[in-house]
């Protein structure tokens, strides 16, 4: 059920609870019990409608930030490679940043840490963690030769929380297994984690950031993302 | 070379051996008991793959043609093929055991040795199963995370399969003028086949050890499962970000 056709079976649901001609007449007549029950198991099955058509809406979002995601893959990859890493990342940046949960990411990776720093730590963090993905996905999509990305399907986990199953098809036709967790704040679906072929990207990189911070301290972990950075910003 | 045959049969995979028996019981599930050790050997491993292996590698990834590459890799995949064979029996998969047979028997006479792998067009699959996977569907945990030098991630649970796969392999009993030529090249092809793994690693870890830890863990659990790891879903990250009171559900916590 598209997003559309939710709206619309909604929408004539509730045109008929509302104005039913029947409902309509007898409200001059005065309601009957049995009208009365009617109407409540009208505005019930309408409550049900909706109710569906959200879940189908919900699904339909969280394959929607992961085909975003997707789009913009393909777009940065089939860049002219003499445009360069940093035209991919300019590309990329806008998408990562909207699509990907990085407030949740971060949390996870930093662990309970995370609340003991100080709002600006927290915030310098955030900006390199984001820097350091974008950059990643930038160095990684590049030179076009044929791939494609196929959604095959989105197993809703709870209300909020879903995994979006998908398969990269290299131009040798071999594909790569790429699960996308999806999740809602407030309607809004971003991405808490990517797992490549069972790897799972945020487990891993949890146990890697808290190793840093258990032997060398949080500046240690800053310091490191700093490094990577750098790096990246020296590729053309 | 007699001294390098005698140590490889012997004394190390019987070392390694007592190693797993030693401390299988003893470890939890995913630790990491002998991380001093590992690190020294994986600083060690690293050094020498980036001053010598990778280099190499890197060469002869560059002027080997691809046909080539793959015919190597389907020669050293398929002699190795019998530890597979033993560990689908071990683990009860006496069907996909009879295909693997197939697929060695074809693989091995049409395909010219294995160099050629005509048996996966004629429906015999390749599969991927060695004694660590067999004694994790037994139920057996991981034990201990291992680097060994010179063979690399490892673990308590998985290090007895260098004893059953070394036994299996047909060129462990060739006269070593013909296995030490063939084992390097085994080496060079295997990991010319990881440069682009590597590489993602070494662009990626902020922590080299862990990352590579971590990977091989959730590699082996891949594996164990065929595939189809169990679903851990989205409460294996709940605890980490919270300090439970305020348990939502929702992971966006605050």
């Amino acid at each position: 059920m598209t997003l559309k056709h939710g709206l619309k079976e909604v929408f004539h649901h509730f045109m008929n609870v509302v104005f039913s001609p029947s409902v309509q007449q007898r409200r001059d007549e005065g309601i009957s019990p049995v009208t009365m029950r009617i109407r409540q198991s009208r505005l019930i099955l309408a409550l049900l409608f909706l109710c569906q058509s959200q879940l189908a809406m919900s699904a339909d979002t969280a394959s929607l930030t992961v085909d975003t995601l997707h789009n913009s893959l393909i777009e940065a990859m089939k860049m002219d490679d003499a445009a360069g890493f940093q035209s991919r990342y300019s590309i990329l940046e806008p998408v990562i940043l909207a699509e990907f949960d990085f407030d949740s990411i971060a949390r996870i990776v930093i662990g309970r840490e995370w609340k003991t720093l100080v709002a600006e730590k927290q915030q310098d963090f955030l900006n390199k963690f984001s820097a350091l993905s974008i950059a990643t996905y930038a160095s990684r999509f590049s030179g076009y030769s044929g791939e494609s990305f196929v959604i095959d399907e989105v197993d809703e986990k709870k209300p909020g929380q879903s995994i979006v199953r998908t398969r990269l098809i290299k131009s040798d036709g071999d594909s790569v297994s790429l699960d996308y967790m999806v999740q809602a704040n407030d309607g809004d679906w971003r991405i808490l984690n990517v797992i490549a072929q069972g790897i799972s990207d945020l487990s891993l990189k949890r146990s890697e950031y808290r190793s840093i911070i258990k032997n060398d301290g949080f500046d240690a972990l800053l310091l490191a993302l700093d490094q990577k950075l750098e790096l990246y910003n020296n590729k053309q | 070379m007699e001294i390098y045959t005698r140590f490889k049969s012997g004394t190390l995979l019987a070392l390694l051996f007592a190693l797993a028996l030693l401390s299988g019981c003893a470890t939890t599930q995913t630790s990491d008991s002998f991380e001093s050790a590992s690190r020294i050997s994986y600083d060690l491993n690293d050094s020498l793959d980036k001053a010598v292996l990778q280099p190499v590698a890197s060469g002869y990834a560059r002027y080997t043609p691809k046909p080539v590459r793959q015919g190597v890799t389907n020669f050293f995949d398929n002699i190795s093929y019998l530890n597979v064979i033993l560990n689908d029996l071990l683990q009860g998969k006496f069907g996909q055991a009879f295909s693997d047979t197939g697929r060695f028997a074809i693989n091995t006479t049409v395909g010219v040795l294995g160099l050629f792998d005509v048996a996966t067009s004629l429906g015999f699959e390749e599969h991927d199963e060695d004694l660590g996977q067999t004694l994790g569907t037994w139920g057996a945990g991981e034990g201990s995370y291992l680097v060994l030098p010179f063979f690399g991630p490892n673990s308590v649970r998985d290090a007895p399969n260098l004893v059953t796969s070394s036994y299996l392999n047909p060129l462990f009993y060739l006269t070593s003028s013909i296995t030490i030529p063939l084992t390097v090249l085994n080496v060079i092809n295997g990991r010319a086949n990881l440069l682009e793994a590597s590489a993602v690693r070494d662009e990626a870890a902020l922590d080299p050890y862990t990352f590579t830890r971590e990977a091989y863990r959730q590699q082996r659990l891949y594996d164990i499962y065929d595939g189809s790891p169990p679903d851990l879903g989205f409460d294996q990250f709940i605890d980490e970000s919270s300090d439970g009171s305020e348990n939502t559900g929702v992971l966006k916590l605050d």
